[in-house]
Formats: structure tokens, C-alpha cells, sequence
């Protein structure tokens, strides 16, 4: 199911949120389980299958760790996920890479052919990082199965984040299964659900029919430098508004619940270097691989290895394929080259290291749909310097790119969206009101998350 | 502003808009209980689809198809078959009656719930039942084995495939049903193709649009109010065009236009062909190696259902503009014909680099139709006379 359905706004939620707030606090728990797997199931059930193979393995097997600490054990017990993970992720990536015959792939066909379980990349990480955390002592296995199952199921961030730690969400739980009335803070919850629903339909999905009008032309043909870089900015503006409205939204479901998630996005474009980028873009994962993998590898000791694997791995963790590898790989050489030219870097005018953060990060994202070579000739076609003829897009496309990027380099969010105070210019639930309405209006043109198949 | 007066406000918003929507909705004319007559139309006189709602453009078909007498020929399909018209038979020297069923995105067991209502209601074509399939390499399998949940809730929940397939007779069937519909009304209610259609459409400007008209018309078209209406949205075009006249869509390279054999007339401007459109990604497939068997029973079930009525069956996989490339859904559904393998296949997906065959990436053109009537005659499922 998604956020952004009719099934999911007027049907699912309301039925959750009212059971929810009704004085039962040990039903709480429980409805969050069956309601999550509900929200999962209605997609497949081999998908949710494998998601409860996971939550029962987690569970189980942190029990054993608690006991047994060594390597063997923590290997034994975050396999079963990671194999799920890679026979339906990257299986067929890796027969590609080996060159795998018809042969071979038809006797795989079943793995290849199941769809991508929705979400399969967040919630492995959230069981991974649960059996780390327990190996290591800072958490202790959960009793409840219930519980557990909550943490890794829970329906606001099963399919795209924040991928959450057990400690920040476990006393949360204790809590709503207690109190017999949950407190609710219904002015952030409705804005960041509607403000979330309104960006990703009315901006990211927009956005996306821009980008895509190229497909429907010979680009490289008729398209020129400007043309190029259109397609970048927006497919730039693209994702971070998918990504970010998702999260709004995760944020703001949680809110309605009572519970409180981690803020997944903190203004990334305007970071001032590649490194900075990472701690604004979704902060959670780069939290995840800083504690678990790079840490864990060595962290500074040998920083330029550590980095390449880690920021490999990152690409790898969004997709399957040489073009995630690069784009890995890329960001690697972005955050090395400014860790060796931090004194000259940092010296420049703010103005110049946001722009250049911005424009170098933009150049990148193109790999996430397109393959190699047509990456290559898009480049090519932005440093052409071909700044001739009529193109394709001309001021009206521009227009919308241009107002959307102003309003992320000029508003501030802890102004308009995080603000403590009330400001009605901002915080009216009548304007929210027509957001969401306005959102549902055009669910049936909206596209699926695109985080959703990472 | 406290948490619950903050709620009591955003639903005073919320409420009465959808209310309105509701009342939009509600508005839009009802083409099944009130049919336009197809046969009725002049030549050069068409249906003007523009404006209209998806669920209303389905109901145009099924309002004809239970009040016209059935033809010999019938195609049963989606989008992608939206240009099969009646002249792919004349060229080919076949003198029978002929109606395109194409609706919306209708999958093989949508198909199949159609041709089993048709069958109940006695509206079956007399000769032949030409199947399309969604191209494997179209969509990654979707419209094959999902119902596209756009054929009315009447037809879905009577037909024999569903009740099979939630178990007929409990009450959790029932349920299910209920629970479908509801969920089917909302998303056809809250669209805001319904919303705008709903509020600003004047049903008096009427469905019928002659281009034999459109010369002198066409003067009052280019007008300035022409020229802003031009320059809206797609969705909003239609429907502010339509609030002064139906000359806007004499520019036939932009008009819906449907025809008295249930096709869309084939717009004059050609379209950029581009090849590999769909990108394959295994990520995204909608079916997998498990729907194989489902597949051929849909397939099955067909066949069986025009064996049964003494009609002939002809299920068509038709090709889409591409290179020869692997997929999975494409070998899945070669899996589903071999465990199928009494029906009558005619499997174009071969013909994918033949660029006369094609409008644009995924819609046949005039050509492709022709070749496929002379080889349903070469094959025997249709006479000539």
C-alpha cells in the first residue's frame, strides 16, 4: 500500500487512527502489528512472508547472542536476513556480472522473477543493526515478540525509513501501552502528513513528468547543454522532494500515533561540502553505515579505503548495478577530495560551497536511472558547452525547477516547517486541509515512491 | 491552537470538499444506463472522448455492448489495441460486422469476467473472440495477471472466474466484494478528472462531433479564448474547450475521437518512435515465475468459453517497439502458453523492430492490424464471408 493512495488516506488510516486512540493501551501494540502487515500483505504475500521470516529470525537469534558473542554467532544471525536480501536483490545483478547464461537464470527464475519485496533494504538494516546492538550489550533482546515485531513492521517507516534503532522506538512503545489515552500533537502530525502529500504529488510527481518528456524525444539528437542540465536539476529536485515527502510524512503518521521519528532529511542542498551532505541526506542510513560498517572496519585509521567501501556499499544498499557502484564510488571520491582540500574548501565564500556541493551532487543522481552510457552521453552533453539551437525545454519548463530550487535555497524549514510556535501563515489547518484534499485528488497520478525499490 | 481544534478545523476543510467531490462525481453523465448509439453515427461523425472520465469512457463501451446487437468479430483488449479498426478486415476482403471492446487496461482476468457477463447476458460476438494481451515487454506484467479493478463492480463480482477465485458462496466473499467496490467508488469519486468534469462540464454541448462541420467551425476555434484553452493543463483543456464548444476538437491531431466499430480514429500527427521504452528493470516486474499457471488458466478459461459457445478464439500477443532483449516476464508468460496449449496463439512479439507496425512505442498501427486479420484468415479462425 502506499502513502499516497486512496486505499491508504481514506480507508486504512482512518481505521487505524481511530481504533488506535480508543482507551485499550494493550491493543495498541497488536494493532500496530496487524495493521502493518495489512499495509505490507496487500502488495503480496511472499513479500510479507519474507518479512515475517525475518522478524521471527531477529528476535529468536538475539537470544542466542546474548549468550554467545562470538563472530560465528553474530555472522549466523544477521545471514538469514542479508541472503533474503541479496537473493532477491542482487541476484540478478551478480549473474549479470558473471555472465550468466539462460540456463542458469532459468533455473534461478523464481528468485529473479519475485518481485523486489518493498521496503526489503530498510527493515534488514533494522534487524541487522538490532543484532549489533544486542551483541554488543547496548540493548537487551527483546522479550516481546510483539514488540520486536512492531519495531521492524511498523507501517510509517516499513517500506522507506528512517530506518530506526531499537532504543530510540522501544520505550516509545512501553509508553503507548501503558497510557490509556496517547497524547497526540495533531498540528505537526496533519501538516507533515498533508505538507509531505502536497510535495510529493504536486512537486516531486510534477517534476517527474518533466524529466520524463525526454524520453519521448531523440534527446541527444536535438537536445542541447541546456537541455542537459534541465534534465539534471530536475531530476535532482526530483528526488530529494520523493525522498524528503515520504519522510514528512513517515514523520508525521508517527506523530498521529504518538510516536516520534528521527528527521531523515535536514536541508541536504544547502550543505557546504560533500561530507556535510551526508549528515542532512537521509541521516539515518548515514548514521547506520558510520556505526555498523565504517566504524567497524577501521573508521579513520585507513580513510580512504574506508571510505571507498563504505560509499560502494551505499551505492550497492540503493541499487542493483554498475551505475549504483559508480555512483557509490563517486560520492566516495566527492567526500575524499574534500577531506584533502578541506583547508582550501572551507576558505571559499559559503555561497560558492553550497553551489558546488549542490552542483556536484546533482551531477551524480542521473546514475540512479539512467545505465552507463547513457550517463555518459548526458555528461557529455552538459559539458558539451552546445548552447545552440531551440532545444527542448524552453522558459516554461524552466520555471518550475527555478521557483522550486529558490524555495529550498530561501526558506528556511525551521521557519515554515519545524517552527515551535504556531504561525498560521504556515500552520492554518484549513489551508492543510485543502493540501490534503488537493492530494487526494490526484493519487491516481501519482507515482510510486522512489526510494520505495531501494 | 489546541491539538482538537486544530483536527475540528482541518476536517471543515476537509468534509465539505469531499462532499463537493461526491456531488462532481455524481453529476457526470452514465453512459451504461443512458448509451450513446454508436451505429447511429454518420460518416465522419465520432465520439468526442475528450472530457471524459476513464470510468465514463468504459462505460461508453459497456452501455454499447449490452444494448447493440453483438458483431461477428470482436476484439477484447486494452489501450494498446485502441487503433484495431474495422479496416484491417476490409482490406483483407472479410465482410463481416466488427467491434472493438478495447477498455482502459483491462488484463486477461478482467477480459475474462467481461466475456463471461457478455456470455450470461447472450452478447457474445457470433464468430470470433481475438484476445489481446498485454505485451510482456509493455508494462512488466501488470496488466496481464492484475485486474485493472476498472470494469464495473457488477461484472467483476457475477462472473464465474471470481467467485472461483474468492470461493464463491461465504461470506467473506461477500465481504471482499463489498470491501472492492467501496474501495473502487472511492478511487473513481475522488479523481480529480471526475472532480473538474464533474463541476465544469455541460453535458448540452453533447458527445457527437462531425468533422464535416469543422471547416466552418474550425474559424471559431482559433479565437483567443481558443488560444488560452490551448495553453492549459491537459486535463483542464478538454474540459474548459468543451464549456464553449466542441470546435476545439476539429484539430483532429489532438481531439479522442471514437468510431462507430468501438476504435480510436488514429491521430494525423505521427509520434516519435522510440525504442526499449520500458525499462525491463526485474525489480519492477509485476508477475513472477508463480503466475505461470495462473496465466494459462486465464488462457485456458478463454478458450474454453468460446469452445462452449461454438466460437472461434484467438488469443494475440501483440509486439511493442524494442530490441530483442531478455525479460522476465516475457519468459513467464512463454511458460504460461506452453501450459496452454490448446488455445489459438498469435504471438507478434517477433515483430518488435518492424517500424510500420507501430503509432509509438506500445500502440500497433493500421499496418499491424492487416497483417494480423490476413493471418487469422490464413489460419482459418475467421472466413471471409
Amino acid at each position: 500500500m502506499l502513502f499516497n493512495s486512496i486505499d491508504f488516506l481514506l480507508i486504512f488510516l482512518p481505521i487505524v487512527l481511530l481504533l488506535y486512540h480508543l482507551p485499550v493501551p494493550a491493543m495498541r501494540l497488536p494493532l500496530i502489528v496487524v495493521s502493518s502487515w495489512v499495509f505490507y500483505g496487500v502488495s503480496g504475500l511472499v513479500p510479507l512472508l519474507f518479512l515475517i521470516i525475518s522478524i521471527v529470525w531477529g528476535w529468536a537469534m538475539a537470544h542466542l547472542l546474548r549468550h554467545k558473542k562470538g563472530m560465528i554467532y553474530t555472522s549466523a544471525c544477521i545471514a538469514l536476513p542479508l541472503i533474503i536480501l541479496f537473493l532477491f536483490k542482487y541476484l540478478d545483478f551478480s549473474l549479470t556480472l558473471f555472465g550468466a547464461g539462460e540456463e542458469t537464470r532459468s533455473a534461478l527464475l523464481f528468485f529473479i522473477s519475485v518481485t523486489l519485496p518493498a521496503g526489503i533494504s530498510f527493515y534488514t538494516f533494522q534487524v541487522v543493526s538490532y543484532s549489533i546492538d544486542t551483541r554488543d550489550g547496548i540493548i537487551k533482546p527483546e522479550r516481546s515478540f510483539l514488540k520486536f515485531a512492531a519495531y521492524i513492521s511498523f507501517f510509517a517507516q516499513l517500506i522507506a525509513g528512517p530506518i530506526l534503532r531499537f532504543s530510540e522506538i522501544s520505550s516509545q512503545f512501553d509508553r503507548i501501552s501503558s497510557q490509556r489515552w496517547v497524547p497526540v500533537d495533531a498540528r505537526r502530525g496533519l501538516k507533515y502528513l498533508s505538507v509531505g502529500l502536497l510535495g510529493k504529488i504536486a512537486i516531486a510527481d510534477v517534476l517527474g513528468i518533466l524529466h520524463r518528456n525526454h524520453h519521448h524525444v531523440d534527446f541527444y539528437a536535438i537536445g542541447t547543454s541546456f537541455d542537459a542540465l534541465f534534465v539534471v536539476l530536475s531530476y535532482s529536485l526530483q528526488i530529494y522532494f520523493d525522498f524528503w515527502s515520504y519522510s514528512l510524512m513517515a514523520l508525521g503518521l508517527g506523530l498521529l500515533l504518538g510516536l516520534t521519528l528521527p528527521v531523515n532529511f535536514k536541508e541536504p542542498y544547502l550543505s557546504l561540502s560533500p561530507k556535510e551532505f551526508w549528515r542532512r541526506w537521509h541521516v539515518t542510513l548515514s548514521y547506520w553505515l558510520r556505526d555498523y560498517l565504517y566504524l567497524r572496519i577501521g573508521g579513520h585509521d585507513a580513510y580512504v579505503r574506508n571510505i571507498l567501501i563504505v560509499f560502494v556499499i551505499c551505492g550497492l544498499w540503493h541499487g542493483a548495478g554498475t551505475s549504483f557502484v559508480i555512483w557509490g564510488a563517486y560520492h566516495a571520491v566527492l567526500v575524499i577530495f574534500y577531506h584533502f582540500t578541506r583547508g582550501t574548501w572551507d576558505r571559499m565564500p559559503v555561497i560558492v560551497q553550497t553551489v558546488l556541493t549542490f552542483t556536484l551532487i546533482s551531477l551524480g543522481w542521473p546514475l540512479f536511472y539512467a545505465d552507463v552510457n547513457e550517463y555518459l552521453a548526458l555528461m557529455a552533453k552538459v559539458f558539451s558547452m552546445d548552447f545552440s539551437g531551440h532545444g527542448i525545454y524552453g522558459l516554461k519548463h524552466w520555471l518550475f525547477p527555478l521557483s522550486v530550487s529558490a524555495f529550498i535555497f530561501i526558506f528556511r524549514e525551521e521557519k515554515w516547517l519545524y517552527n515551535a510556535t504556531y504561525r498560521p501563515v504556515f500552520d492554518h489547518p484549513l489551508m492543510h486541509g485543502v493540501f490534503f484534499f488537493t492530494a487526494i485528488l490526484f493519487t491516481q497520478f501519482s507515482q510510486t515512491f522512489m526510494y520505495f525499490r531501494f | 491552537m489546541t491539538s482538537r481544534k486544530y483536527v475540528l478545523i482541518f476536517l471543515a476543510a476537509v468534509l465539505p470538499l469531499c462532499a463537493l467531490a461526491i456531488y462532481a462525481h455524481l453529476r457526470l453523465p452514465d453512459y451504461r444506463a443512458h448509451p450513446l448509439d454508436l451505429s447511429a453515427l454518420k460518416p465522419q461523425e465520432f465520439i468526442l472522448m475528450n472530457g471524459m472520465t476513464r470510468q465514463q469512457t468504459g462505460n461508453v463501451k459497456i452501455g454499447h455492448m449490452e444494448n447493440a446487437p453483438p458483431p461477428a468479430v470482436g476484439v477484447f483488449g486494452n489501450h494498446q489495441f485502441r487503433y484495431f479498426a474495422e479496416d484491417a478486415l476490409k482490406a483483407n476482403g472479410i465482410n463481416k460486422s466488427f467491434f472493438n471492446y478495447w477498455y482502459a487496461n483491462l488484463a486477461l482476468p478482467d477480459i475474462l469476467d467481461l466475456l463471461t457477463y457478455l456470455e450470461q447476458i447472450g452478447k457474445l460476438p457470433s464468430e470470433l473472440i481475438i484476445v489481446q494481451v498485454t505485451s510482456p515487454n509493455n508494462d512488466n506484467g501488470r496488466y496481464i495477471v492484475e485486474r485493472s479493478q476498472e470494469l464495473p463492480d457488477d461484472i467483476v463480482f457475477l462472473s464465474e472466474l471470481h467467485k472461483k477465485e474468492t470461493g464463491d458462496t461465504s461470506m467473506f466473499a461477500e465481504m471482499q466484494s463489498l470491501f472492492q467496490g467501496a474501495i473502487n467508488n472511492f478511487r473513481t469519486t475522488f479523481s480529480y478528472s471526475s472532480f473538474l468534469i464533474g463541476i465544469f462540464y455541460d453535458e448540452k454541448r453533447g458527445r457527437i462531433i462531425s468533422l464535416d462541420d469543422c471547416a466552418e467551425k474550425h474559424a471559431r476555434a482559433s479565437g483567443v479564448w481558443s488560444a488560452i484553452v490551448n495553453r492549459l493543463p491537459q486535463t483542464m483543456r478538454p474540459v474548459l474547450g468543451m464549456t464553449i464548444d466542441n470546435s476545439m476538437f476539429c484539430d483532429s491531431s489532438y481531439a479522442e475521437l471514437m468510431m462507430k466499430d468501438g476504435a480510436l480514429r488514429s491521430k494525423d500527427v505521427r509520434q516519435v518512435l522510440k525504442k526499449n521504452v520500458n525499462d525491463l528493470d526485474p525489480q519492477k516486474a509485476r508477475i513472477s515465475v508463480l503466475d505461470a499457471s495462473r496465466i494459462a488458466g486465464y488462457l485456458s478459461n478463454i478458450n474454453d468459453l468460446a469452445k462452449r459457445n461454438g466460437l472461434e478464439a484467438a488469443v494475440v500477443i501483440p509486439p511493442v517497439y524494442e530490441t530483442a532483449r531478455f525479460s522476465v516476464v516475457d519468459q513467464v508468460f512463454t511458460q504460461a502458453m506452453k501450459q496452454a496449449p490448446g488455445v489459438a496463439y498469435i504471438d507478434d512479439r517477433k515483430a518488435h523492430d518492424v517500424d510500420a507496425y507501430f503509432v509509438n512505442y506500445d500502440h500497433p498501427s493500421s499496418a499491424y492490424y492487416k497483417a494480423l486479420m490476413a493471418e487469422l484468415l490464413k489460419r482459418g479462425l475467421v472466413a471471409s464471408h
